[in-house]
């Protein structure tokens, strides 16, 4: 993951996630929801460094049927029928707002990951460092606590068990347990945070202003990502603004397809949700193209 | 430094009013769901920026990373019980003990940073609202929440219930295009089993950490002055 993105500005990242899921949350244009959700398989799909698990990976396929069965079954407006189920009518109108719902949600969460994954906790630092020192400063702390603390937990559940204190078991001797090992966590943590503040003012922690170690520098590709997005997200929106790629799924599914403004909008977004994940192929091939000449 | 602060939130106001002008105009049909994200987002990004400005000994900082981080280890504890959560009750109790921004910051950073474990999403920012909320209030009601476990345990229920509810605002404003009552009161009924799991869990954590966490947050206050 890091070799494609490693140079990237998190400020690059940051605006590339907002433009692409701002049109991907809000939109209510099935074509577009169709390009948002390929677009941003393509970035899971290509560059994801480990196989998602097979559990987690069914209960989307659950979620997503359910979200999709949920609709019609709820909703009766809608002027084509076609079924009854026990008396209340179900319409075509109903099932395809479900399914654009649940295509929907599949991009948002797909983006989401995404970003997740591009947006490492030391570029979320930065950011939010730029915004708030403070909170840069909890967040950053409260990441290098989780570790610890189940480290911690886990050695206190090790001892707890050897002193027979902890055997499992039934669900509230379960309870029991873990809420005596977080109580021993707790009051180690508290000792802890207070040594913690202590040897940071020692060496000078809030004198001056405070910055933040980053290794980060603004180079052409960024600033020419930054601005293809940000241009190709405001002629999305824009089109968006004007009335004329407004959807009606009820009573009747009725949209324009043939107005040329549809089609720029659509195209737009599509470029733009290939940006990255183009940006990332290209360097990808750039660098095993520079390695082949080397080898030579 | 005053002057900063001036125009930092003059910034924010202005990126706030624009952004829910650009919902507004550009995405019509679902403007609700996108301003009310608009604004969980802005008020969590405000308080955070206020509490910035503030002076505040470096031990309660490092102290509500802790609290933070204590609630997010919570949620793993627990993981394998659905609903059967720690996390809005060490919210509570920092908002108790160490004030209502606090208690914001400790449920806005919980929710944000455990989703990293957990799935980001959509509900991200609603849920760092909810959370940071139902700290603030904590914080607010401090005095009395100290004072009584009867008002602490129906702030427990209130808190699970008030939780969900808000979450079933997101649903429908995420599903439907404008706020239908009828929608509300499908989600919420259908909700009712998690309501119910998180009022249970809220009460039964409180119960349990309340007597211990109020002595170590005494001790912490009295001793080393945070």
């Amino acid at each position: 993951m890091t070799e494609w993105t490693d140079r990237l500005h998190p400020i690059t990242i940051f605006i590339y996630f907002v433009c692409v899921m701002t049109v991907a949350m809000f939109t209510r244009h099935p074509f577009l929801q169709v390009v948002s959700w390929a677009g941003s398989l393509i970035l899971n799909r290509t560059f994801a460094t480990g196989r998602g698990k097979a559990g987690e990976f069914a209960w989307r396929i659950v979620f997503f049927l359910g979200v999709m069965i949920v609709n019609p079954l709820v909703y009766h407006n809608g002027v084509t029928v076609l079924f009854y189920l026990n008396g209340a009518r179900i319409t075509l109108e109903a099932v395809i707002f479900g399914v654009v719902m649940a295509v929907t949600l599949a991009g948002v969460l797909n983006w989401c990951r995404g970003l997740t994954r591009f947006m490492t906790s030391d570029r979320l630092i930065y950011l939010l460092g730029r915004i708030s020192p403070k909170a840069a400063l909890i967040c950053s702390m409260v990441l290098r606590f989780v570790p610890d603390y189940r480290r911690k937990a886990v050695q206190i559940r090790q001892v707890q068990q050897q002193l027979g204190l902890y055997g499992g078991g039934s669900l509230p001797e379960r309870i029991r347990g873990e809420c005596r090992v977080f109580s021993a966590m707790v009051t180690w943590s508290f000792e802890h945070s207070v040594n913690t503040a202590d040897s940071m003012q020692a060496r000078g922690f809030g004198c001056g202003k405070r910055t933040v170690y980053h290794e980060y520098h603004m180079t052409c590709r960024d600033v020419l990502l930054i601005l293809l997005s940000l241009g190709l997200s405001v002629g999305v929106i824009s089109i968006h603004t004007t009335n004329k790629i407004q959807v009606l799924y009820y009573p009747e599914i009725r949209m324009d397809m043939a107005d040329p403004w549809v089609w720029t909008c659509v195209i737009c977004y599509l470029l733009l949700c290939l940006l990255l994940p183009g940006y990332c192929g290209l360097r990808a091939l750039g660098r095993s193209v520079a390695g082949g000449r080397e080898d030579k | 430094m005053a002057r900063a602060v001036v125009i930092k939130q003059s910034i924010a106001v202005f990126l706030s009013a624009g952004l829910v002008l650009l919902g507004v105009f550009a995405f019509k049909e679902r403007q609700y769901a996108w301003i009310s994200m608009a604004i969980a987002l802005v008020s969590v990004l405000l308080v955070g920026m206020g509490y910035d400005h503030k002076q505040s000994h470096l031990r309660r900082t490092v102290l509500i990373a802790v609290m933070t981080g204590l609630s997010v280890m919570g949620r793993f504890l627990f993981a394998m019980v659905p609903g059967f959560k720690p996390m809005t009750a060490v919210i509570v109790l920092t908002g108790m003990y160490l004030g209502g921004e606090a208690g914001f910051l400790c449920g806005t950073f919980t929710a944000v940073l455990s989703n990293f474990y957990f799935g980001q999403g959509p509900w991200t920012p609603f849920q760092m609202f909810a959370f940071g909320f139902l700290g603030l209030l904590a914080g607010v009601l401090a005095r009395w929440l100290k004072k009584s476990v009867l008002l602490l345990c129906m702030y427990g229920v209130f808190a699970g219930i008030l939780y969900s509810a808000m979450m079933d605002i997101w649903t429908v404003l995420w599903s439907r295009e404008t706020f239908e009552p009828a929608a509300y009161r499908a989600a919420v009924l259908a909700a009712i089993p998690f309501s119910a799991a998180y009022a249970v869990s809220n009460v039964i954590f409180l119960l349990l950490i309340r007597r211990p966490f109020g002595r170590k947050m005494n001790r912490m206050i009295r001793k080393y002055h945070v």
